[in-house]
């Protein structure tokens, strides 16, 4: 017998570029390279099962084969509106895509807490799409764009949201953070919401980049002048259009306003101020990054001719601005291993970045960081309880515990052993999988009693209260990231959440029936020897000795005015008396429904 | 001549106002009557006709026909205006009606508003009605939605009595703000040394439309699905499949009858958020003014709600005038917006008397709202509620119909 075929390192599945209008204004569609796995119908892979099921009309549609070699042979079926199978397609190839490079940036593999997850392109009729924490599914609507100002579309013509590449890499981004980041749920400040827009708009739109051909299209275009390539820089074109927006949902491209922060409570206009000081200075590195090849191509002048450039030169600053995307992509995802547990603030986001970045490339040679410290500054956006914002202020305190995580050798293998599964072929076709993680949660509850052991020996060094008895601590997520360094050596960093849940100051504020709850959490960040370098907290520390106090200011009252004002403003208050009423009015489905009432 | 007591007459009408404001002079009685209504689902023991007959009443003086010197409409909603549908007021005569900009007739802006709440209200009224005669879940939400939204529905009568009724002859009509006839503060007609500020409205229709996305973002969703249908399929019905032959396909991707369920609840609107905007987006439209007899200030504040409220704080100018009050109508029966928390920790002051125009309804547990029943009636305030009638200094009760607070100058 001939031997085997070896699997294809890739699949390669067509999709519109950004979503069907500009399909139909500018004729781009592209193609979407993501890793080859065997997939079932649905499509349903390792990470993400497609279930279309439209509950409006209590009707299955028929599942995609992408296996199938008639859809095999012309990279997947050619993207249609009028087929929901194509709709499948897009879906799976946008959110395995944005995976893959999300992973790539985290330096661990990703999965799900419950397999994969479930998203149905078809799930409502509304100008909508969110991800449900609760039953941990992404969700799609589809509407009619509006009769009277329809855009550039037919009047009271169907749009679905899962066909815009926006829409679609901002929920399961949603899904995904919410997966490393659960208590991030929890609606302790105005930046926490904030965030997650934020931080999804941000990967939806670095994840134009890694579509070469249309970077490549845009800059011809637009010489080189990223800020005014529209369809790279904007988001959910059609979405906005179809809503009677008359333009793009939101952009990346904002007027920098260092007063706007005080004055913006609602998240996504909050969002949008994050996603223009990160943005901006991308778009700032990528000039100075191409600056060099405008003076070759220019004999030195810097000015560019009228007319084309040169194709080869267009190609060079594709390159460059490809590069750069994938170098923020890596920035804003490496944070979350020095983010706090929970109650974020954009300014502790901006540590965490450069603390997380400046481990691994200490020199900022190409001045991303310095360009991006001034980019939130302009915006208004100041860490608190920082002396300046020189590097060695914003980057968190270096500690010196005497004590050493334990059980960093297990972390360190699973990681290792996942990393060695090299494609997601090996992952799935494997019952290895399984065997695996069956191995591993025998071996969780041993790793995180001893971690808690540690903790729990020495509460207030880790921002918790004393007595342990009555609020225990528990260890949330451990595990070890390998990312390559500066002098290209792969470094190890642990990291270990651990949770105390505070019933008594929940109590005193009555806070029962809101929904919001009231913990202490510390991220700790560790060496491969188990030296622990950060402790990243955010305590409940009102004690004066306590040497936590201070940071953060005074959670728990900022806490009850949050609720104070929520309730203030909560105008089904006086009618209803349902349960969780801060955390339901916060919920991503309100969030994103929210949104659309507030946008004009 | 000289206002010597003021006494506040605050009728026990249920869930709803009517409050007439009687100033006591040497050569008689000058009378203000702000509000007249109550809600559909809060009504109390009293009938609302026999409420309107001790008004009228209480304005006549012996030997004369009954006269009230200014009618306040605060706002359009029935639990104000309800009880001036009847018949009885066509032998009252009175000198001035106070309305919001919103019921001016020549007011382009106002008028607008008007219609668009108005138009709003009907339309969800009649597809939450529709809503709520199903079953299950989401029916129950659109009824209890249809109840807070029923108070926005336009009692005719009621409103061409306000614009057009009473005895001849015909009362003079002001509307507030209306910045190029009418200044924010003015003397009282016929009461040179009673001094109004008019707070509120103000003119701005994202203050009153709404200050909450999420809530009007409703009612744009539920009129989207009313226009929508689902009717239509969305493909080609070769694309669809039987729920047995996808079991067989790929038994993976099939869900079972209570993951169906759950999803169809995400499809459903929240009937209440959108019914609660429109009633909002009326409240903001109240008359919000300050009385200032020679430095005692009474403050009525009509059905005022966040949005308002936060216009009316947030004008520097409004901080002085509303700093240490004697009596507070509690705004919007005490409800849990309808007060603004630093009027009461910071402002009104300690030597202040709320009057609470109230009737418990069951489904609406957080009216009033504790805390603002615990503040106003803490150390020396006073509350006085519609509801319970104990013996409090100052206070008078005619049964259970109608209490009387007398403050003396």
């Amino acid at each position: 017998m001939a031997p085997e075929i070896t699997m294809p390192a890739r699949r390669s599945l067509r999709a519109y570029a950004y979503d069907p209008l500009r399909a139909d204004l500018e004729g781009t569609t592209t193609t979407v390279s993501v890793p080859y796995e065997p997939v079932g119908l649905g499509p349903a892979g390792s990470l993400i099962k497609v279930v279309d099921y439209d509950p409006v009309r209590e009707v299955w549609y028929a599942p995609v084969d992408l296996d199938d070699p008639l859809v095999l042979a012309q990279d997947g079926l050619m993207p249609s509106e009028a087929d929901p199978r194509s709709h499948q397609q897009m879906v799976y190839a946008v959110a395995t895509s944005l995976l893959e490079h999300f992973e790539a940036a985290l330096g661990r593999r990703f999965r799900f807490t419950r397999g994969p997850m479930e998203i149905l392109p078809h799930a409502f009729y509304e100008d909508n799409a969110y991800y449900d924490p609760e039953s941990r599914r992404v969700l799609f609507g589809y509407f009619r764009a509006d009769r009277k100002h329809p855009g550039a579309m037919l009047p009271g013509q169907m749009v679905f949201t899962c066909l815009s590449h926006d829409v679609v890499a901002h929920e399961l981004t949603h899904a995904i953070v919410d997966r490393l980041r659960p208590h991030l749920n929890d609606e302790t400040n105005l930046d926490v919401a904030a965030f997650h827009e934020a931080f999804a708009d941000l990967m939806a739109l670095f994840h134009h980049f890694t579509l070469p051909d249309l970077v490549r299209r845009e800059l011809a275009r637009t010489r080189g002048d990223l800020s005014t390539a529209a369809p790279l820089v904007e988001f959910a074109r059609q979405f906005g259009e179809a809503s009677a927006i008359g333009s793009a949902l939101r952009s990346g491209i904002d007027r920098p306003d260092p007063d706007a922060l005080a004055r913006t409570s609602e998240c996504h206009d909050r969002g949008a101020i994050l996603v223009g000081a990160v943005f901006g200075a991308f778009i700032t590195t990528y000039e100075i990054r191409i600056a060099d090849l405008i003076r070759i191509a220019t004999s030195g002048t810097g000015e560019l001719p009228r007319g084309h450039l040169h194709p080869d030169l267009v190609a060079r600053i594709a390159d460059e601005a490809v590069a750069n995307a994938k170098r923020f992509m890596t920035i804003c995802v490496r944070a979350f291993d020095y983010m706090p547990v929970l109650d974020l603030t954009f300014g502790d986001f901006l540590r965490a970045m450069v603390t997380a970045d400046r481990t691994l490339f200490p020199d900022d040679k190409a001045r991303v960081r310095a360009v991006l410290v001034e980019s939130f500054r302009q915006r208004g956006i100041y860490p608190e309880n920082v002396a300046s914002l020189a590097e060695g202020n914003l980057t968190w305190p270096q500690v010196d515990h005497r004590e050493r995580l334990p059980q960093v050798d297990a972390m360190i293998r699973w990681t290792a052993e996942d990393s060695d599964l090299s494609t997601r072929a090996n992952r799935l076709t494997s019952r290895q999988n399984d065997r695996l993680l069956a191995i591993r949660r025998a071996e969780l509850p041993r790793v995180a009693r001893s971690i808690q052991r540690l903790i729990s020996g020495a509460p207030v060094k880790f921002g918790f209260h004393p007595n342990t008895r009555r609020f225990p601590i528990s260890i949330q997520r451990f595990h070890a990231s390998f990312r390559p360094n500066q002098d290209g050596q792969s470094r190890a960093d642990i990291v270990v959440d651990a949770l105390q849940k505070r019933p008594d100051l929940m109590a005193r504020a009555e806070l029962d029936g809101t929904g919001i709850e009231v913990w202490a959490g510390t991220t700790i960040v560790a060496d491969a020897l188990g030296r622990i370098r950060h402790v990243i907290t955010k305590p409940l520390a009102r004690d004066a000795n306590h040497p936590f106090r201070g940071v953060g200011g005074d959670r728990f009252a900022n806490i009850c005015e949050l609720v104070e004002t929520a309730d203030a403003m909560d105008l089904t208050r006086a009618w209803t008396n349902a349960p969780d009423r801060i955390t339901r009015a916060y919920s991503f489905a309100v969030l994103h429904r929210g949104r659309r009432g507030g946008a004009r | 001549m000289t206002v010597r007591r003021v006494r506040t007459r605050m009728y026990n009408v249920g869930f709803g106002d009517a409050f007439l404001l009687c100033l006591d002079q040497d050569g008689g009685t000058w009378r203000m009557l702000i509000d007249c209504g109550v809600h559909n689902s809060g009504h109390s023991t009293n009938q609302l006709s026999s409420v309107v007959n001790a008004i009228i009443a209480d304005a006549t003086d012996s030997g004369a026909a009954p006269r009230i010197d200014v009618v306040v409409a605060t706002h359009r909603h029935l639990d104000h205006v309800s009880g001036f549908e009847y018949v009885q007021w066509d032998t009252v005569s009175v000198g001035e009606v106070w309305m919001p900009f919103t019921e001016n007739p020549t007011d382009d802006l106002g008028r607008s508003i008007k219609e668009e709440q108005a138009r709003k209200a009907e339309r969800l009224h009649k597809h939450l009605k529709r809503l709520a005669a199903r079953r299950g879940a989401a029916a129950r939400s659109a009824r209890a939605a249809v109840t807070v939204l029923e108070n926005n529905l336009t009692n005719a009568a009621a409103m061409a009595r306000l614009h057009g009724g009473f005895a001849a002859p015909a009362a003079k009509r002001r509307y507030f703000p209306n910045p190029s006839i009418e200044p924010t503060t003015f003397q009282l007609p016929g009461l040179p040394e009673v001094t109004v500020h008019m707070l509120g409205p103000v003119r701005d229709r994202a203050v009153i439309a709404s200050m909450d996305p999420t809530g009007d973002h409703w009612v744009r969703q539920l009129e989207h699905q009313m226009q929508s249908g689902s009717s239509d399929d969305l493909f080609a019905g070769a694309f669809s499949i039987g729920p047995d032959a996808l079991r067989q396909l790929s038994p993976d991707l099939y869900l079972t009858q209570a993951e169906r369920a759950e999803l169809e609840v995400d499809n459903n609107v929240d009937a209440m958020a959108a019914a609660a905007s429109i009633e909002k987006a009326a409240n903001n439209t109240s008359l919000v003014f300050v009385l200032d007899i020679g430095g005692t200030k009474l403050l009525f504040p009509g059905d005022a709600q966040w949005g308002l409220w936060e216009a009316i704080m947030a004008d520097t100018k409004n901080e002085q005038i509303l700093t240490d009050t004697r009596l507070y109508k509690v705004g919007h029966h005490g409800s849990p917006n309808g007060t603004h928390k630093r009027y009461v920790t910071d402002l009104m002051g300690t030597n202040v008397t709320s009057l609470m125009s109230f009737h418990p309804v069951s489904q609406w547990k957080s009216i009033p709202s504790p805390n603002l029943v615990d503040a106003l009636s803490q150390t020396t305030r006073t509350l006085v509620r519609s509801d319970k009638q104990p013996p409090q200094a100052h206070v008078k009760w005619q049964g259970s119909l109608v209490a009387e607070y007398t403050l003396t100058l």
